[in-house]
């Protein structure tokens, strides 16, 4: 009883707008507090922090995309986009879109994909003739697009996660959520996402576009040029999955290579930042970096208090007196995961992985395909109304109203909804590439 | 068998005893912000604190780029290694997370959800985010607490897990990130923020 008062109060602190690690960490310091444990609990928990190495990822990453963000690549990267997809009617949405998610996979999904490219995207599409809530909307939804392409960190994250949960269990051939498995799973749902979402945006726009469309040769004869200027960009992605693929690098490592390579191109080669700006972009990025890390700790604690309450085990006992079959695990699934990706940013959801997995196991659904629901459903959910993450930083970013972000993403997010089903129920979009890729 | 070391504050015992002090600690430290705010202006105490955030967070991250890319390239060229790179790196990412925090703090950036407190009139939303703040301030000394307590059983253990430095030294950002927070948030309720959300 007094456990749902508090929770209850917790709640509502929570949305009256108090930091959500003070949230968390308060819930877990009184959890231990019932169970008459120490406090002392929780900051052993936090000091997790310093005992992993994928965690060093995520400052790194976080840098990069801050140097990139500063920098001009974003103009570049969409040069280089539109001068590929100018042609099409409508294509500024398009080329929104794929620049965005190239951003996103470029950042490792770190969250400043909204505010890297906003400024420069937001005053082109209103030029071509979008109305702002629509551009609104479709910047809002851009901001997640890239979770599915490597070398994306929440990919990664999945991956560590449920590795470590599914240690020593034998599983069926295919279905171990090792991470090169998982880039590859990705690609064809990540595109499927930017497509099913162009073709919506570009029935939109139909016939409002104010500008004239590129004609396919100009377009073409600047591909060069702007290929070109972004000779030193074009080449990062193919570095690192090169080396992680080639074995030559662990991804924490390539997150490393990440940081000093952008640091070298963008302040010594192209000089788009003066050196003394770099502490300041240091400074900026480390304080999403202590954000999000400061969830990330005060989670570790609450999930502890979960885990020894044997909290999964209960969810399965209950889940299992109404779900009877595959496909309705996975449509409870999809609800659970927009309501966690509608609550949290997507390193605190990763809490819900170790819950998930042995339920998921339990109904034969497969790790890898798991991973591309899960990140699926979070992009989803950071859409989903009241919470939803991008709603916030995009309410920041463009400074509107959160909820004018609400009624502008709105239709965007009911086109992904449709597109979730598909990922979710056809598990080959998913797993046939990995397949014939012949990853054992 | 090395005789049982001697706690550095042995008298000073967690729970209320610590908290108290902790208080007396922070009501002296708005005191001294008044006083010098007072003195040299607000503009000026600003510009400074973020110049020194700049400084602390490029030093750190500049460590770590070092010492990770360093590690890189002697993995993959001289097929070796440094043992104790690694958990410098991972420690100082335990440091950069709690200097991020109170930078966050001071600016209002943390992650949270405003849907409601948009909602409500100016008076009202200052009032509560006043009262939340001192709620904030309340948690983390409670988790200065906790921290206190588990630096202390650190200490006991006396573990070195690299370069002879002992574990409660390494991290004890988790006890001084804990109490600058309280402090932090505690100037939240006497001087909200100005700015909110990302610059």
């Amino acid at each position: 009883m007094i456990g749902w008062i508090v929770g209850l109060i917790l709640l509502g602190i929570a949305l009256l707008g108090t930091p959500l690690f003070i949230v968390l960490g308060g819930g877990a310091l009184f959890a231990f507090l019932r169970q008459g444990i120490s406090s002392s609990a929780v900051i052993t928990e936090m000091s997790r922090l310093a005992s992993s190495s994928i965690l060093i990822a995520i400052p790194m990453f976080t840098f990069a995309g801050y140097l990139f963000a500063e920098s001009k690549t974003p103009e570049r990267l969409v040069r280089l986009t539109s001068s590929m997809f100018g042609w099409i009617p409508g294509s500024l949405a398009l080329v929104a879109m794929v620049a965005c998610a190239i951003f996103t996979a470029f950042t490792g999904g770190s969250g400043v994909t909204i505010v890297a490219m906003g400024g420069l995207l937001m005053p082109a599409l209103m030029r071509e003739g979008f109305n702002q809530r629509y551009s609104l909307g479709l910047l809002t939804t851009s901001g997640s697009l890239g979770f599915l392409f490597p070398p994306s960190l929440p990919l990664i994250l999945y991956s560590y996660v449920a590795s470590q949960s599914v240690s020593g269990l034998v599983l069926p051939a295919g279905s171990a959520p090792e991470i090169d498995r998982l880039f590859l799973a990705g690609l064809i749902p990540g595109i499927f996402l930017i497509a099913v979402l162009s073709a919506y945006a570009m029935r939109e726009s139909g016939g409002k576009s104010k500008t004239r469309r590129v004609p396919f040769r100009e377009g073409l004869k600047d591909i060069l040029p702007s290929l070109k200027s972004a000779a030193w960009e074009v080449p990062l992605p193919f570095i690192i999955l090169g080396g992680i693929y080639g074995g030559k690098m662990t991804v924490t490592e390539a997150a490393t290579v990440t940081a000093i390579y952008a640091l070298i191109v963008e302040v010594a080669i192209y000089r788009d930042i003066p050196w003394r700006k770099v502490p300041a972009i240091a400074a900026e990025s480390m304080t999403l970096v202590g954000a999000i890390l400061m969830i990330l700790g005060a989670a570790f604690g609450l999930t502890n208090f979960l885990i020894d309450a044997e909290v999964p085990g209960k969810i399965l006992d209950w889940v299992r007196g109404f779900i009877t079959n595959r496909y309705s695990f996975l449509f409870a699934l999809n609800i659970l995961l927009l309501i966690v990706g509608s609550l949290m940013e997507i390193f605190s959801a990763m809490i819900v992985v170790p819950l998930i997995i042995p339920i998921a196991l339990e109904y034969d659904v497969n790790l890898v395909h798991l991973g591309i629901i899960f990140l699926t459903n979070l992009e989803i959910g950071f859409l989903t109304p009241p919470f939803g993450l991008n709603l916030f930083i995009s309410s920041f970013r463009f400074g509107r109203p959160v909820t004018e972000v609400y009624r502008a993403a709105l239709p965007f997010l009911l086109v992904l909804l449709l597109a979730l089903m598909v990922v979710t129920y056809w598990p080959d979009m998913s797993l046939w590439l990995p397949r014939i890729a012949g990853t054992p | 068998m090395t005789p049982e070391p001697k706690l550095p504050l042995e008298g000073l015992h967690p729970g209320a005893m610590f908290l108290a002090t902790l208080a007396a600690g922070v009501a002296v430290g708005i005191l001294i912000h008044a006083l010098l705010v007072r003195r040299f202006g607000d503009d000026r105490i600003d510009r400074w604190t973020r110049a020194g955030e700049g400084i602390l967070f490029s030093l750190f991250l500049a460590v770590m780029l070092l010492l990770s890319f360093a590690q890189v390239l002697l993995r993959n060229f001289f097929n070796s290694g440094v043992l104790w790179f690694d958990p410098v790196v991972r420690t100082l990412v335990l440091w950069i997370a709690f200097l991020g925090a109170l930078v966050a703090t001071s600016y209002a950036r943390h992650l949270h959800v405003d849907v409601v407190r948009r909602m409500l009139p100016e008076r009202t939303r200052q009032r509560v985010g006043r009262l939340l703040s001192l709620l904030c301030a309340g948690v983390c000394a409670w988790m200065s607490n906790g921290a206190y307590i588990y630096l202390r059983e650190e200490y006991l253990h006396g573990t070195r897990p690299f370069l002879g430095i002992p574990t409660w030294v390494n991290q004890s950002i988790l006890l001084w990130g804990f109490i600058l927070l309280t402090y932090r948030f505690m100037i939240q309720v006497i001087w909200p923020a100005r700015v909110e959300g990302p610059a």
